[in-house]
Order: structure tokens, then C-alpha cells, then sequence
């Protein structure tokens, strides 16, 4: 495949050569900008949420606000 | 046409495909559960991912190809730097200017340097330039086989005792001692010198007119019509620079030029082209009138470069056209003075020998300490009325030589007029316009503006004759079909049109070189791109 590639930009002009370079470049750039970030789901958030309720719940449900 | 072959390219094609994959990728499903879909979902980014990882690596690599491809390229477009070459040529052309020095009408101490040395003493000299100038003055003459002695420096009592005291002992201590000693006797020991040295280039005179003859036809044995072997040899010289395609390149990749306005699609390649042609509109002329105009624009390149130096000496040839309505009386005049500075030559003499028999020397002489001191005083004046001939010789001089012109002397030839006279050049060098270079300096940058191989206007225009030379040149190009007005080439636009029309020429001298505008484009962008792949590692 790159053999193939080699061969092939030594027949382009030097603004072709140029002209590819840009694009692979902008090819790049687009492959980069391509890639999706995998975002695992955190459910020890919603967890804590829980478990923060079921104290206030025993505590009286409020806060006195004594201090 | 570049696209259609870069399209041919078997990357081109994957690129693509890149794009209708990674566009077209299903990244979601409306079948099955919701965690299915989920599920679905997070494998298809998988996937994609990869596959974009993959090509990333695959085109990195391409990349990386196709850059050593750029760098072998820009190695084999880059001229070559021929500087070592051409500096080799200028020295020769140097060495042909000296030549050239060699034979033309000015005075023999002129055209063997020796009138520098001697224009090098002044009120400012310190003392050890002083010695350093006597020094070379001294080994000039040895080159030309003569040996300078005490004699020879017996041009006043104290020139006597201070050079024998440099013959001797010429460390500085002891020629500090001995100005010093001298200096309340004589304060114008420096002056006294100075003419000393010029009595002795007119004591041999005759030595140095032989060996300069026979520098000259060992010159003209060799090389010819040393004028035109010089001038030709500059021409070819200036063509070979200005059209070499390393130096030409070199502007555009240091950036002291913009690519991008020289190509064939600027506007600013437009406008400047525009500006000189006859109807606006340089596109719309036919291939014949654009030949005719770029051969009239190089021509004219040259002659504003000639007419802006023309600016920089008109004050000389304003004083010389000065002077030549009193080059008659002049003639006359200067034979007087002539004699008048061999009489005070003679009391000098007198005076000396005067002083020799005060000293006791000579027959029935005796030693008389009051004659001494008052023959000593004497010389001192003496020396400064020999030093106000010697100025109003100069001046006169040059003003007589004026009558070598004849009606028919163009300005050229007034220029040639200004080499017969050393001291005229030094006076007029003097100005604060000319104070950062050296006065050999800036009478080599003359020489140079005289015997420049394209100054065809200064050769063809008859001085003598009311003339307006921006006029001139205008009217001439007009002719050849050139937008020029006079008011464009005074004193004060000149620099602005000499811009655009530099600007044409460089097109020019490019378009008749080895590399082409778009070779030089595609220099800039292959060093562009490898510099910052170099910054980036």
C-alpha cells in the first residue's frame, strides 16, 4: 500500500504534492475531530442523592437552624 | 488539472471512503430494548472509534511520507548560493576598477593612492594615525622602488627632527616625546608634514610617472580597452546577480517579499504593471506591445537608477558648470599661481639654508641661537602662506582644467573633469553626507557612479547646453510608450516610481532566469510546511 503511495506522489507536480499535503493534513484534522468520547454512565451520584435523603428523613427532615 | 491527478491518487479515494463511513456510521438502533439500544450504541462508537484511530495511523504515516517527499523536493528546487563565486568576480571587477584608476586623467599620486594618505592628514589626526600614515607612505614608495631617507624629509627644520627621530626610534613613546618637544616650536608640525609629503610626490614625480606607465601597458597588454573590458565585465557581473535565481528566491523565502503579490493574479501586480502602460491596461496589450514594454520597462529600471545617483553628484557637476564660465580667466590665473608656489618653494629653500648657517653649519658659518629661533618662527608663516597657495592652486586647478571640454561635452564628460583634481573630490567629500564612509570609500562609490555600464543618459547629454534631464527621460520613454511624467522622477518621487518599476524588473529578471514565480511559490510553501513540522517535534 505505501510502495503503492510513493510511486504515486513521485508523478505529482510539486503544487500537487503541496495540494495533497493539505489535504491528508485536513483529513487529519477531521479523523481527530471524528473520534466520539465513550462516557461510561456514574450512578454513584444519584446513589449519594439517596442515601443524603433517607438521613435527612430520620434526622427530623429539616433543619432546625439553631446554628 | 492539479485536482484531476491528486483525485487519481489511491489516498484520495480513502479519504473518500473515510468520510461516507465515518459520516454514514449507524451509531444507533430503534429495534429492541432500551438497554439494547444503549448497548448498541456504546459498541457502534467502539467500532467507529477504532476505525478512526486506525485511519488516523494509516494517514499519519502518508503524511510522514509525503513530507520526506517535500524535503527531497524543496532540496532539489532550492538554487544554489553562488555567492563565493560572485564575490570572487567582484573582487576581480575591484581589481579592474583599480585598473582602470590606473589610466585615467587624473594626477599620478591620485592614481597610485598616495593623494589619500596625504588627504588622511588633518588637524584631527592624532599621532599615531599620523605615524601609521607616514609609515604607509613610506612603503608605497618602497613597492615602487624608491627608499625614502632623511633627505627627502628635510622640508622644514622640524619635519628634519621629528622624522629623524622616526627613521630611528619610531615606538610611540618616543615619537610622543619628540611631538611634544616639537610641538610648542612648531604647532604646526602636522601641517608641515603634510606638505612634506607633498613635496616629495613631486620630487618623484618622474619615478612614479615611469613605474605607473609601465603598470598601465602591463594592463593594457593584457586586458585591452581596460574601460570597456571593465564596464562589460560589471554588466555581465550585475545581469548574473540580478537574475539569480538563489537571491531572487531567497527574498521571497526570508519574506522581504510577498509571493503572493508578484503572481501572475495580484492585484498589486496589476496596479504596478498598469501604472506604466499606455492605455491603463496591461493585459489588454498584445503580445508585440508587451515585449516592447517590458523592454522598455527594464530599460527604464536602469536609467532611474542611473538618474537617482545622478542626484546624489549634481552638486559636483552644479560647481563644475559654475566654474566653467571662468575657466578662461582660470588659465591664466593658474599658470600665476603656479609660479607664485614655486617662488614660495624657493624661500623655503632659502630660509632653511638660512637656518643651517645659523646652526653653524657650512662656510664661516656660525652657531646663532636669536637667528635660530626667528628663522624658526619664520618658517612656521612660511609654511602656512605655502599652505593658502597650495588651496588656491587646487581651486584653480580644476576650474582650468574645465577648458578640456568642448561644446559638444556631454555630463559624463564634466564628471570625468571632477577626476583631475584630487583635492576637488576631497573638498567635495567632505560634507556631513558622506561622513560614514571613508574618503577612498566614497570616491570608489563615485568611480563606480562614473563608469557604470548602463549610465547611457549621462553619456548622451550634452552638459553645456540648458537641459532638464527629468524631462529628457521622460519624453524618452513617452516614446516608447511608457506612462512617465517628469514630476514622477524629481528629486523627490523618484524613490516611490523606482519601487514600482523595481518591482516590474524583478518579475522580469525571474521570468528570464532558471526558477519561475510558481517555483518560488512552491518553495515558500514547502519551507513553510517543513518549518512547522519542525517546530512541532
Amino acid at each position: 500500500m505505501q510502495d503503492k503511495f510513493i510511486e504515486e506522489i513521485k508523478g505529482l507536480k510539486d503544487g500537487e504534492l503541496i495540494e495533497l499535503y493539505n489535504r491528508i493534513c485536513d483529513h487529519i484534522s477531521y479523523l481527530s475531530g471524528s473520534i466520539i468520547e465513550v462516557v461510561e454512565e456514574d450512578t454513584s451520584d444519584d446513589m449519594e442523592d439517596e442515601n443524603l435523603e433517607e438521613d435527612l428523613e430520620e434526622d427530623g427532615g429539616e433543619d432546625d437552624g439553631d446554628e | 488539472m492539479e485536482t484531476n491527478r491528486i483525485e487519481e491518487i489511491s489516498v484520495s479515494t480513502i479519504m473518500n471512503i473515510d468520510r461516507s463511513h465515518i459520516d454514514d456510521f449507524i451509531m444507533e438502533t430503534d429495534e429492541g430494548t432500551k438497554v439494547y439500544k444503549e448497548k448498541f450504541k456504546k459498541e457502534a462508537i467502539l467500532k467507529r472509534n477504532k476505525y478512526v484511530n486506525d485511519q488516523l495511523t494509516l494517514f499519519g504515516e502518508y503524511k510522514n511520507i509525503v513530507l520526506e517527499e517535500l524535503k527531497i523536493r524543496f532540496d532539489r528546487l532550492m538554487p544554489k548560493d553562488k555567492t563565493e563565486s560572485y564575490d570572487e568576480e567582484k573582487a576581480q571587477e575591484d581589481k579592474l576598477l583599480e585598473s582602470l584608476i590606473y589610466n585615467t586623467n587624473s594626477s599620478v599620486s591620485f592614481r597610485l593612492g598616495l593623494a589619500y594618505i596625504v588627504a588622511s592628514i588633518t588637524e584631527e589626526t592624532t599621532l599615531e594615525k599620523l605615524n601609521e600614515y607616514i609609515g604607509n607612505f613610506i612603503d608605497k614608495f618602497k613597492s615602487y622602488g624608491i627608499t625614502l631617507g632623511i633627505d627627502d624629509f628635510k622640508y622644514t627644520m622640524f619635519t628634519e627632527k621629528y622624522m629623524n627621530f622616526y627613521l630611528t626610534d619610531s615606538s610611540p613613546e618616543s615619537m610622543k616625546s619628540v611631538f611634544e618637544s616639537l610641538y610648542f616650536t612648531c604647532p604646526n608640525l602636522k601641517l608641515q608634514l603634510k606638505l612634506n609629503l607633498i613635496n616629495i610626490i613631486s620630487k618623484y614625480e618622474k619615478e612614479l610617472s615611469l613605474y605607473l606607465n609601465g603598470l598601465i601597458s602591463n594592463i593594457n597588454s593584457t586586458d585591452g580597452d581596460i574601460v570597456e573590458k571593465y564596464v562589460s565585465f560589471r554588466y555581465a557581473l550585475g545581469n548574473k546577480i540580478a537574475t539569480d535565481e538563489f537571491y531572487n528566491a531567497t527574498m521571497f523565502l526570508q519574506e522581504t517579499r510577498k509571493i503572493g503579490d508578484y503572481l501572475e493574479d495580484s492585484a498589486t501586480r496589476k496596479k504596478n504593471y498598469d501604472s506604466f502602460a499606455l492605455n491603463a491596461d496591461y493585459d489588454d496589450l498584445d503580445q508585440v506591445a508587451k515585449n516592447s514594454f517590458n523592454s522598455a520597462m527594464m530599460g527604464l529600471y536602469l536609467t532611474l537608477n542611473e538618474l537617482k545617483k545622478y542626484y546624489k553628484y549634481e552638486f559636483i557637476f552644479k560647481d563644475l558648470l559654475k566654474r566653467y564660465k571662468d575657466k578662461d580667466a582660470a588659465k591664466t590665473n593658474f599658470a600665476l599661481k603656479k609660479k607664485e608656489l614655486e617662488k614660495a618653494d624657493k624661500d623655503r629653500l632659502a630660509i632653511l639654508k638660512e637656518y643651517e648657517r645659523a646652526n653653524g653649519i657650512g662656510f664661516l658659518a656660525r652657531k646663532d641661537d636669536v637667528k635660530i629661533k626667528n628663522l624658526e618662527l619664520k618658517m612656521n608663516e612660511h609654511i602656512k602662506t605655502i599652505d593658502k597657495l597650495y588651496l588656491e592652486y587646487y581651486d584653480l586647478e580644476i576650474t582650468n582644467n574645465l577648458n578640456q571640454l568642448s561644446e559638444s561635452s556631454t555630463i559624463f564628460d564634466i564628471f570625468l573633469i571632477s577626476l583631475t583634481s584630487f583635492e576637488f573630490l576631497v573638498n567635495q567629500f567632505s560634507g556631513e553626507e558622506f561622513s560614514q564612509n571613508t574618503l577612498y570609500e566614497n570616491v570608489i562609490e563615485y568611480l563606480r557612479f562614473i563608469y557604470n555600464p548602463n549610465n547611457s543618459v549621462l553619456r548622451k547629454t550634452n552638459a553645456l547646453v540648458d537641459f532638464n534631464i527629468t524631462n529628457i527621460i521622460s519624453e524618452k520613454y513617452k516614446l516608447l510608450d511608457l506612462v512617465l511624467t517628469e514630476e514622477s522622477i524629481n528629486k523627490d518621487n523618484i524613490d516611490s516610481t523606482l519601487d514600482s518599476v523595481r518591482y516590474v524588473n524583478l518579475i522580469q529578471n525571474i521570468e528570464r532566469s532558471a526558477i519561475s514565480l510558481n517555483d518560488i511559490k512552491n518553495l515558500c510553501e514547502m519551507k513553510k510546511i517543513l518549518s512547522s513540522e519542525e517546530e512541532e517535534k
